[in-house]
């Protein structure tokens, strides 16, 4: 028989240039926008809680990585963006140690030790985020009022305090800084950073919208004023939560169902508790139904057919 | 249709639209299998004198075509030598005489063959070597014969030429595009075709305009241009199939089990033709232009020298046969090593270890690429950034297939249908953690045959 020449080497030879690790550096930068504008509200504190969590999850993934013998993957960039998105959800006043712990749990326990990058059943992040909600309850919960630096409510419940009858001011979503963690104190950061992943196309525009979309009915639904949906944690969770790759389903309607139904969530668990950051427990709890959104979000070719579909 | 813009890269060689014609070569190696499933068996022996176009070999079945010698000069011998596609196979090697004489014939006006018909064409293309111009190399009287039980409604020209770097179809098309519709008007005939469509890639606005101001110069109604987006990998011939049929086909089972270039040819084809579209290159046309009006056998082809390691990159009229060493000479050599050789283009053509193998009747291009062009990076983990969904042009989830082909679900990777997969390598090309997305869909297609052939 004739046979085909086989060649380990093959096509396609050419690549782009693009790299995982660029990708996951230039998702840190984009937080930096926000973490800048924490620094500006709450002072040097802030700046030493980013720090620490930052430096703790890179430190711990090189000391996993020295542990499980493996080589440390994308040049440190998954590590960053999980210390740092980590850091930016914690309350800036926030014992240091208790940050640190947070983020080596978030990489070594809850990534590395499941196998490491997308591996993990929960996402790194939310992970740590958890650990730390339920190990210290009380400081997690203390977070003040960036502009009087009194004890304050955490963003939403705040946002309602202040909008009693009149309905709220956009103005106080929208410009004034908002108490809760750190990184969600200025929604005009936020909207910055998230506007620039998705005009780099590091984020599928389509499941920030749809999770503010889901999120505002919701909200109005039960009474509140539509735009309550674009404060602090919400917004935060809509550009960097639920767009973390590893957690969404890998196709489109899957990841457009999961987007919905994390939005919704997110303005329900709000009516019912005030307590931690309600959209960040809302995208935890879908993050468990992936597998089942993957399957739902099906369609004949496993991708929704292309809109307008052309030559 | 989804897809990748890619550089296109084709600059250096489209500084001219003439196709160089290189010095009469001193040595080619001409194969007796040129796509693996053909097999000719020579009638020349050591020391017989042969002059271009003269027949060496004579076909050993239906299916095969005879060969012509490609240069004048001496029979040296018939051995063993590197094949581009091939592990190895039996050539004959012609040392030239630098004369350059053609048989007698060859290049002369054919009388009467404007009248010639379906019946007489086949033999004909058979007598003159002519085959499906790329991997493939199906033979021409092949593809006619079996066109006589199926209905052929359109002869597709596909002048899209999606890859990187190859130009040599745009050039042919600048330089000859009469006798490329005059070709295909002929191709028309021996399928039995209704109308003709040559199609190209925006790209190739000015060639698509030659075309057309040619066939107007004809006046001939049942041939038209299509000009589609340049989006790659749209202008491969089965997402152009696609797109002119406007919907997805299912691809062969013999495809994906990848034997010769000419089975997995024969079996597309076959596919093609179940829609009433024959899918032939504009080299194909020319190719048949020149055996059935010049009576000149397919001995030589236009080929592309190309890549960032090439002195002098250009178009060349180069004998079947000649050495990839030979061909990158005719080129000025090589500026600096090259990483890769590849036969064909960037993102579907074949590896070449060496530079001896032989120039075959399917090779538009060939391409020395350095390393920052054609890397080997080292994969890292999925990181799940779903680009590899954004360019599938098949509406796939490569992500899904590859992590299931990953973990040996090969029942999982199936249901996300990696048998739809039509290898256009956009999945690897893009996927920022350089995972091998082909190797794995390649597996999960091969074991998903596997367990089905168990059945
Ligand atoms: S492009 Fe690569 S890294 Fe991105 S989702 Fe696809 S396989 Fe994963
Ligand atoms: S899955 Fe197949 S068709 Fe889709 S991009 Fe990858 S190689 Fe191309």
């Amino acid at each position: 028989m004739i046979r085909s020449k086989t060649s380990p080497s093959r096509a396609p030879f050419i690549r782009a240039a693009s790299t995982a690790s660029d990708f996951l550096w230039k998702r840190s930068a984009a937080l930096l926008i926000p973490a800048a504008a924490a620094v500006f509200f709450y002072g040097p504190a802030a700046l030493a809680l980013f720090a620490a969590s930052a430096a703790a999850a890179v430190l711990a993934e090189r000391a996993m990585g020295f542990i499980l013998k493996k080589p440390v993957p994308f040049q440190g960039g998954h590590a960053l963006g999980i210390g740092l998105t980590l850091a930016l959800m914690l309350p800036p006043g926030l014992p240091l140690w208790m940050a640190v712990l947070g983020a080596v749990f978030a990489v070594a326990v809850a990534r590395d030790a499941f196998g490491g990058p997308g591996q993990a059943p929960l996402p790194p992040i939310l992970a740590g985020f958890l650990f730390l909600a339920v190990s210290f309850p009380l400081e997690m919960r203390a977070v003040t009022d960036p502009v009087t630096g009194h004890a304050a409510a955490h963003g939403l419940a705040w946002l309602k305090d202040g909008v009693a009858d009149s309905g709220p001011h956009l103005s106080r979503i929208f410009m004034t800084p908002q108490p809760g963690g750190a990184g969600m104190v200025f929604f005009p950061a936020l909207a910055a950073a998230g506007l620039l992943l998705i005009f780099q196309r590091l984020v599928f525009w389509e499941l920030p919208f749809l999770f503010l979309a889901a999120s505002a009915l919701t909200a109005f639904g039960f009474g509140e004023h539509p735009a309550a949906a674009l404060a602090g944690s919400n917004a935060f969770a809509a550009f960097f939560l639920i767009s973390e790759g590893m957690t969404a389903p890998h196709n489109r309607h899957g990841a457009r169902f999961f987007a919905l139904l994390a939005g919704f969530l997110a303005a329900a668990l709000r009516q019912v508790s005030g307590a931690f950051d309600p959209s960040a427990a809302a995208v935890m709890m879908v993050s468990f139904l992936t597998p089942w959104l993957e399957e739902a979000g099906r369609t004949e070719r496993g991708w929704a057919p292309p809109r307008g579909a052309s030559a | 249709m989804r897809g990748i813009k890619l550089d296109g890269k084709k600059d250096p060689t489209l500084i001219t639209w003439t196709i160089k014609r290189l010095r009469q070569p001193a040595r080619v190696r001409i194969a007796l299998r040129q796509g693996g499933r053909d097999l000719a068996v020579p009638c020349v022996r050591h020391d017989d004198s042969v002059k271009a176009g003269q027949v060496i070999a004579l076909p050993a079945d239906d299916f095969s075509t005879p060969l012509h010698a490609s240069v004048s000069g001496k029979v040296m011998a018939v051995g063993t030598f590197a094949h581009p596609f091939l592990e190895d196979a039996q050539a004959i090697e012609i040392v030239g005489d630098g004369r350059g004489e053609t048989a007698p014939g060859v290049g002369t006006e054919r009388l009467g063959w404007e009248s010639l018909d379906r019946a007489q064409l086949a033999p004909l293309f058979r007598q003159a070597g002519l085959v499906t111009m790329d991997e493939a190399m199906v033979p021409l009287h092949v593809l006619a014969q079996e066109s006589l039980t199926a209905r052929v409604r359109t002869l597709v020209i596909n002048l899209c030429e999606p890859e990187p770097y190859v130009t040599s179809e745009q050039a042919l098309a600048m330089s000859h595009a009469l006798e490329i519709i005059q070709g295909a008007e002929i191709l028309r005939k021996a399928f039995g075709a209704e109308k003709i469509t040559a199609v190209l890639t925006e790209d190739k606005i000015q060639a698509a305009e030659l075309l057309k101001s040619k066939i107007y110069f004809l006046k001939w109604g049942h041939v038209d241009v299509r000009v589609l987006p340049l989006v790659y990998p749209q202008g491969l011939d089965v997402p152009l199939a696609e797109t002119l049929l406007e919907r997805k086909l299912k691809l062969p089972a013999e495809w994906h089990r990848g034997g010769t270039p000419q089975d997995k040819g024969l079996a597309l084809h076959r596919v093609f033709r179940s829609e009433g579209l024959e899918i032939l290159n504009g080299a194909s046309a020319f190719a048949a232009h020149e055996a059935i009006v010049l009576q000149k056998p397919l001995f030589e082809r236009a080929v592309t020298v190309g890549g960032e390691c090439v002195m002098e990159p250009k178009n060349l009229w180069a004998p079947l046969g000649l050495s990839f060493q030979d061909v990158f000479k005719a080129a000025k050599g090589l500026m600096r090593d090259p990483a890769k050789v590849i036969a064909g283009g960037p993102m579907q053509g074949r590896f070449q270890a060496g530079l001896e193998a032989m120039l075959v009747k399917g090779i538009p291009a060939l391409l020395a690429l350095p390393p920052e062009a054609a890397p080997d990076p080292a994969a890292s983990a999925c990181i799940h950034c779903g680009l590899c969904i954004d360019v599938c042009p098949e509406n796939l989830s490569p992500v899904m297939i590859t992590l299931a082909s990953e973990s040996g679900l090969y029942e999982e990777a199936a249901s996300w249908n990696a048998a739809d997969c039509i290898r256009c390598g956009n999945c690897t090309y893009i996927c920022p953690s350089k995972r091998p997305m082909d190797a794995l869909i390649d597996r999960a297609i091969h074991e998903q045959l596997n367990s089905e052939s168990r059945l």
